[in-house]
């Protein structure tokens, strides 16, 4: 039998490559977006199940009241099902894409919040005992690489960026938290951005 | 642009994706990257690099209705309209969307091709080498015209998913779900139009209701051809 028969009469087989490696793969979260973006509801649902609890996190963190982070990631949900067809995989990764909705839609509902509204939800926030955000982040895995960055900034730099970033405080915010005064506040900023620019992308 | 000013463009760029760029600098921000290419791309790379920091909290499973509540309104999107919540905060909210999206849709429309029509056809056999349908792409449209011409109807409870294998990747692409008839019209994103090239194959494979549940083919792959293109 020839080659050509042999292909011919073979049942069906899973699609397959036999070339090499492609430089760019979607990640599996890309594929689902990609997903989404032609109509898939269950790729939604898959998606949804594989990063929520993830995203809700962030959500709860920086707006601090369930009801609020429930509606925030509703909502970031149904942006990120009618965007699915904006997302460029070589413009960064779909968690990413997704982190950004989630957090920017947290951060616009709590920059809405009265002061006083705000005030009151104090008690749930960050206590002064809190650990340091880095232990727990040591025990996940995918962030390793900024985790190992994180660990070569002073320790008032680390606070004051991932304070900055999961809970959305602000420069007085945070000069308050930390007891050092804002123009302090501003430089640990932007000096633990540097560091960890330059060490994210050389090192 | 000078190595000073653009060192500076990136701390601020960092500072406004931490968010402690704040009231009317961050408006500011925001009107000069609408658009800059540039910026852009500094926001985006540091979007990149912070998003690591979301490992840094503990996951929170948020309560079982929640899904429910989303399928339901992106099934519905009319029903929005009767919801409470007020027409300005809704618009707010959407325009927060836009302005996290507004990189992301600059990048969109930069990557659509010149103006040279595509010319891209893809003719699909099935097992013994029969041509059961035509996939074509019509003009620069990111639109694919599926026309059948040998087209088995799936059984009960089954549907047709094409599928695309980009030249030299190693496992296919959904391109999305086609109606029993095989006929359709399929919207491609950028980012895939841009693989319908030499190289590339398009597959159809059977898989349940609703599309593979593992985001690669599961079924049998009915029907498959090499896509040919003008280069």
């Amino acid at each position: 039998m020839t080659a050509t028969d042999t292909s011919r009469t073979r049942p069906a087989e899973p699609l397959s490559a036999d070339r090499p490696p492609a430089p760019v793969r979607l990640d599996p979260l890309g594929e689902l977006l990609r997903a989404c973006a032609h109509g898939d509801e269950k790729a939604l649902a898959r998606l949804y199940r594989l990063t929520s609890p993830k995203l809700f996190a962030l959500a709860l963190s920086i707006l601090r009241r369930r009801p609020e982070a429930e509606e925030a990631l509703q909502e970031a949900f149904v942006s990120i099902w009618g965007n699915a067809h904006r997302f460029e995989p070589a413009r960064g990764s779909a968690m990413t894409w997704m982190v950004t909705i989630v957090r920017n839609r947290a951060l616009t509902s709590l920059r809405r919040r009265p002061p006083e509204a705000d005030a009151r939800v104090d008690q749930l926030s960050l206590r002064d005992d809190a650990p340091d955000p880095l232990e727990s982040a040591l025990r996940s895995s995918e962030g390793r690489r900024i985790m190992t960055c994180l660990e070569r900034l002073d320790a008032e730099q680390r606070r004051s960026i991932v304070l900055a970033y999961v809970h959305g405080f602000t420069h007085q915010e945070l000069s308050r938290r930390l007891g050092a005064p804002l123009g302090t506040v501003k430089s640990w900023i932007r000096r633990g951005l540097i560091s960890l620019r330059d060490c994210l992308d050389h090192g | 642009m000078a190595d000073r000013d653009r060192n500076i463009l990136n701390l601020l760029a960092g500072e406004y994706v931490l968010g402690t760029l704040d009231g009317r600098a961050r408006r500011r921000f925001e009107r000069y990257r609408d658009g800059d290419a540039a910026i852009c791309a500094e926001v985006e790379g540091w979007e990149r690099r912070l998003s690591g920091l979301v490992d840094t909290l503990q996951p929170v499973e948020p309560p079982a209705h929640l899904l429910d509540a989303i399928v339901q309104k992106i099934a519905a999107p009319s029903r929005r309209k009767a919801e409470s919540g007020g027409f300005w905060r809704g618009f707010g909210l959407a325009a927060a969307v836009a302005a996290t999206l507004a990189c992301f849709y600059v990048g969109w429309l930069s990557a659509v091709p010149p103006a040279t029509p595509a010319l891209m056809v893809a003719v699909l056999s099935d097992n013994s080498s029969t041509p059961a349908m035509v996939i074509r792409r019509a003009g620069d449209r990111p639109v694919l015209l599926i026309e059948p011409a040998r087209v088995t109807p799936p059984p009960a409870g089954r549907a047709l998913e094409l599928w695309l294998i980009p030249a030299g990747a190693p496992a296919p692409v959904s391109l999305g779900l086609l109606p029993a008839s095989g006929a359709a019209e399929i919207a491609l994103d950028p980012a895939m139009a841009a693989e319908l090239g030499p190289g590339a194959v398009l597959a159809i494979s059977e898989e349940p209701t609703g599309g593979s549940p593992t985001g690669l083919p599961t079924g049998p792959v009915l029907y498959q051809g090499p896509v040919l293109s003008r280069s």
